[in-house]
């Protein structure tokens, strides 16, 4: 009974998934025309714009497709023609509604298979972020097709409102503000996310998400129901219904999660000092001083979730910036101000620097003689978007040389004195990265790497991609690493060193991935990798490859993979679960310390680690001794 | 043809049987003839088809039409007779009116002009 | 064995009572006009029994089931809407296929013969369709599913006179069968007339009366005559007063006791009894009990 009904719904309401197909497939050109006017690589302007439809053209398009079925199965004339047909008015309404989700649905197909494609090599974007979900443009914001049973709650949403006013548009504008609620709730869940995410072992968002999403759509229909048979026969309608619909998303979210935001704000309503969420070791792209050099390893700065900053060694900590009592609105911009420490740097007079940002403002500081000065503070959100994205346009972090420019503002102002040049378009900031003296491109047919000052390295087989490198960070120096094929057909990389020496790493392979994920450096210069096969590749601070250690002996009760923290003499220190182990260069454990804990998480230092638990940070050195270095937020 | 008049205050079946005797007295049905179907004429006439069934069964009770087992209505041998005594009724019916036309004031030229309308009419 | 019946039914359009208590049946076989003037609530009864709309009140019965809002009374009820409408974008032939395959009891061969003997071109678009063939349609629509309620909402109004014979042989071939019911509503109900077995006129948002239509013919009459001198006139309910013609009055009468107390009440001379003819009689029986025009 329902399949003709079906087919008959669908066909008055392509129209409007028709449209969005096609401005879909017209935006999809337009790649050409960003890439051409800004100079983006087409791909990732193409990247750019997948994102935007996921994140916003989809759920736009919820409600356009959910506001016009809604409103079409509410006119008189749908009315006039369908009335007399046997079929009752929820049905009516239930395939209505079912051919505008169905409609709905693929959309989001033809959105999300493209997107695919464009990182199966279609698009010849082959390490685009796309691949893993996460939107490296949006800053990381997912974009897993899982985050779309949210537009889902849209399109209901959408629907029901049309239907019940009776007007398209003013009911799919009403939509999305009814869901609002669910989709600020599902903001307020991630936020979350980000806030615990090194404490959390497991990633509750998805599971909120779609539990709230699938909520919400219940609530929905639970309201359409009955209120589309009452407003067919005449009758009046129950507004009051409305009300589970709007509280749904929040209600559910609250249940699922509630505890954890009551938590924090507790937190901050205490006069107890809070926990910090991150840090921001000195900057290993800052430029190579020696004041920075020395630093590396040596010192490191702590932000709190209540605005204030601290200088952290083995010797104590030192508050920069003092804390301040932190309002609700504080909590909600919280994520971004704790999350966000940026270009900290010793310059050549040995003075620190600092960028801090939140979702509003950012600003330089100084510290001159153990005092923290705010030197600079940006006005609305434009500074942050236009440094955001310049740094996100330039995948990772450029080089700073003493003549170079460079992206980053801190240095501008400070090279240039005080009148910094303010970074006013993508353009500009693009130039500067392609500028930026420390890219180096692959050249002889993809057998060297060639840097703009001229300097070039012989690499020992073909490089596996084209695509020009920028440098990786070790210990102030830059390596490049550069993936390519060894002549029995192998993977390998090459490491490439500022002093001209070119090592193979042969078992620490490439992968499709950005290669800067797969390499972790420590204070001193070393490199490590995690191999298949529960072992560690290492590269000592020469750059010469140190060998494969292998932990899977030492796992014991332990669980995923340990991070190596410092190796000397052979001798390498891992942190694993809660514990500091010792292997011998024969690879036996010479000892084991157990480190303060629980912890929110630890940093490696030159001479230990910096530990942030519940109870303050806490220094370890190798010998496994700990010092309380106090609480932060005094 | 069968006919029946709208505004006519006499009921529509017997308006039927009137024009059906009317049609067996002028000779156009004879004695053998079928009887007309009533669907047909229900439709023609835009009558209840029960209504054209009910003059039909009081026709075949009155005698004028009979009914063969298995072949429905036909005009019965007695019919023509019947329907001229039917017609009597009407006689007198008429000579009734034309008296109390008197009666009530009517000259004869008026009657006359009544009956000469009525026959233009029929025609 | 009643084919429907209704009781209490009240019924508001915001602050309007349309239907105010109405009640009444039909016993199955029987046809019925449905008399009432614009607004006084025929379409809305004829929504309630078809499951269309909820009365505040009341209890309605159809064919032996209640409508409870599914429409699966519909299944067995055809109606004829005042307007026809139709998906325009979809053809007269994908108009009738849709509903074969949502009623039940859909005959697609007599589907078929009442097209050809409508002359309905299946290929027609609705969108091009002329109010001729629409109410074709609406006709096949309403009959091919073999329902044994038909309501007929002014199944004539606005069809050429052609397509008007077409729709009136029609329902009486639908009456030749055994025991369908059928409800109309017109505004020349006289074109009904031979088919009909009583009227039911609607006024002050009830079924405010209820008369047989071979009754009506053979008692719907005009009394004339000139009072006679020192005589009042006496009350007479039930008939309506007719303009006077200088000392002349005359009343509408559509019951013959009605009528012999006038003419018992010795209060007229030159008294002319004429017969009235049923579309007259239709519109007294509005003026009766809806009380305005003359």
């Amino acid at each position: 009974m329902i399949f003709p009904l079906l087919r008959l719904e669908l066909r008055q309401n392509v129209l409007s998934a028709a449209s969005v197909a096609i401005a879909f497939f017209i935006t999809l050109p337009i790649a050409r025309l960003v890439s051409a006017a800004t100079g983006l690589e087409t791909a990732k302007a193409l990247e750019a714009i997948l994102s935007a439809w996921i994140l916003i053209g989809l759920p736009l398009a919820a409600a356009l497709i959910g506001a016009s079925a809604g409103a079409r199965a509410a006119s008189s004339s749908a009315r006039e023609r369908e009335a007399l047909l046997p079929v009752s008015p929820a049905r009516r309404a239930g395939v209505s509604l079912g051919a505008a989700a169905l409609l709905f649905l693929m959309c989001a197909l033809l959105v999300f298979g493209t997107a695919r494609l464009s990182i199966s090599g279609l698009f010849t974007y082959e390490h685009g972020p796309l691949s893993n979900w996460g939107s490296d443009f949006w800053e990381g914001i997912p974009t897993s097709p899982l985050l779309h049973f949210a537009a889902l709650d849209i399109l209901f949403g959408s629907w029901l409102l049309a239907y019940l006013i009776g007007h398209g548009l003013a009911g799919g504008l009403l939509g999305l503000l009814l869901s609002l609620s669910t989709a600020a709730a599902i903001v307020c869940g991630y936020g979350l996310e980000m806030i615990y995410r090194e404490s959390w072992n497991v990633s509750p968002f998805i599971p909120h998400a779609v539990s709230l999403a699938g909520f919400a759509v219940l609530a929905k229909l639970a309201v359409v129901f009955p209120n589309v048979s009452r407003r067919e026969r005449g009758m009046r309608l129950r507004p009051l219904l409305f009300i589970p619909s709007l509280l749904a998303g929040p209600v559910v979210s609250w249940s699922l999660v509630g505890h954890v935001y009551t938590g924090l704000i507790q937190n901050f309503q205490d006069a107890e000092p809070s926990t910090a969420f991150t840090y921001q070791s000195l900057s290993e792209d800052a430029e190579a001083s020696p004041a920075s050099l020395a630093a590396q390893g040596k010192e490191i700065l702590f932000h709190t979730a209540r605005g204030g900053v601290l200088l952290a060694s083995k010797d104590g900590l030192h508050p920069l910036i003092e804390e301040e009592r932190a309002g609700l609105l504080d909590l909600l911009s919280g994520p971004y101000n704790i999350l966000h420490l940026n270009n900290s740097f010793r310059d050549e007079n040995g003075r620190l620097w600092f960028e801090r940002y939140s979702l509003f403002y950012l600003e330089i500081w100084r510290v001159d003689s153990q005092k923290a000065t705010r030197l600079w503070r940006s006005d609305g959100l434009y500074w942050l978007r236009i440094a955001r994205l310049a740094r996100r346009l330039l995948i990772t972090r450029p080089g700073v040389g003493p003549k170079g420019p460079s992206y980053s503002l801190l240095d501008q102002y400070i090279r240039l004195g005080k009148k910094a040049p303010i970074i006013t378009d993508i353009a500009a900031a693009l130039d500067d990265g392609r500028k930026s003296p420390l890219l180096a491109r692959i050249d002889c047919k993809g057998t060297c790497l060639r840097r703009k000052d001229g300097k070039s390295w012989r690499l020992p087989g073909k490089a596996l991609s084209r695509e020009s490198a920028f440098p990786h960070w070790a210990g102030g120096r830059p390596a490049y690493l550069i993936p390519y094929q060894r002549s029995n057909g192998k993977d390998a990389a090459a490491l490439c060193l500022e002093n001209g020496r070119v090592e193979t790493i042969w078992s620490l392979r490439s992968t499709k991935t950005d290669f800067n994920n797969r390499f972790y450096a420590l204070p001193d210069g070393t490199l490590y990798a995690y191999e298949p096969g529960d072992s560690i590749g290492i590269v000592d601070a020469d750059g010469r490859f140190a060998g494969s250690l292998n932990f899977s002996p030492h796992r014991g009760k332990r669980k995923g993979q340990p991070d190596l923290v410092y190796r000397d003499g052979g001798s390498s220190w891992l942190v694993w679960d809660d514990d500091l182990l010792k292997i011998g260069p024969d690879g036996s454990m010479k000892a084991v310390h157990r480190l303060p804990g629980p912890r929110y998480d630890i940093r490696t230092m030159r001479d230990g680690v910096i530990v942030n638990t519940h109870s303050g940070l806490h220094f370890v050195d190798w010998t496994g001794k700990a010092r309380r270095l106090g609480r932060l937020g005094v | 043809m069968l006919q029946i008049d709208p505004r006519s205050p006499v009921p529509l079946n017997e308006q039927i049987k009137a024009s059906l005797k009317g049609l067996i007295a002028r000779g156009a049905l004879k004695p053998g003839d079928p009887a007309p179907s009533i669907r047909p004429l229900a439709e023609s006439l835009k009558v209840n088809p029960n209504t054209v069934a009910r003059a039909i069964r009081e026709l075949v009770l009155e005698g004028v039409l009979e009914t063969r087992r298995g072949e429905g209505a036909f005009v019965s041998v007695a019919a023509l007779r019947k329907a001229q005594n039917g017609l009597s009724d009407v006689r007198k019916g008429l000579h009734e009116a034309l008296r109390l036309a008197k009666r009530g004031g009517l000259s004869s030229d008026e009657i006359s002009a009544i009956v000469r309308r009525a026959q233009k009419e029929d025609a | 064995m009643n084919a429907l019946s209704f009781s209490g039914i009240v019924k508001s359009f915001g602050a309007r009572r349309v239907l105010d208590g109405a009640a009444g049946h039909a016993k199955a076989g029987r046809v019925v006009g449905l008399l009432g003037r614009n607004g006084e609530g025929k379409t809305t009864l004829l929504k309630i029994l078809l499951d269309l709309l909820e009365p505040e009140a009341g209890q309605v019965e159809v064919l032996g089931l209640r409508p409870d809002g599914s429409g699966k009374i519909r299944q067995h009820v055809g109606y004829v809407p005042e307007k026809p409408a139709f998906h325009p974008f979809m053809t007269a032939g994908e108009v009738l296929s849709l509903r074969a395959r949502l009623f039940e009891r859909w005959d697609a061969g007599r589907a078929e013969s009442l097209c050809r003997r409508l002359g309905l071109d299946l290929t027609t678009q609705i969108a091009s369709a002329s109010k001729g063939t629409l109410g074709k349609l609406a006709w096949v629509c309403a009959t091919a599913h073999d329902p044994a309620l038909l309501l007929l909402d002014e199944p004539t109004s606005g069809l050429d006179v052609l397509v008007r014979e077409e729709v009136l042989s029609g329902l009486v071939a639908e009456l030749g069968e055994e025991g369908k019911t059928v409800l109309v509503t017109s505004h020349r109900m006289d074109e009904f007339a031979g088919l009909l077995d009583e009227v039911w006129v609607m006024a002050q948002g009830r079924l405010a009366g209820c008369w047989p239509v071979e009754e009506l013919r053979e008692q719907a009459c005009v009394v004339s005559g000139r009072p006679k001198e020192g005589s009042s006139m006496p009350e007479i309910s039930q008939a309506v007063a007719l303009p006077q013609e200088g000392p002349l009055r005359a009343w509408a009468i559509l019951d013959r006791r009605v009528k012999e107390r006038l003419l018992g009440s010795n209060v007229l001379e030159s008294i002319q009894v004429e017969s009235l003819p049923l579309e007259r009689a239709f519109t007294c029986l509005l003026t009766l009990y809806g009380g305005q025009i003359q």
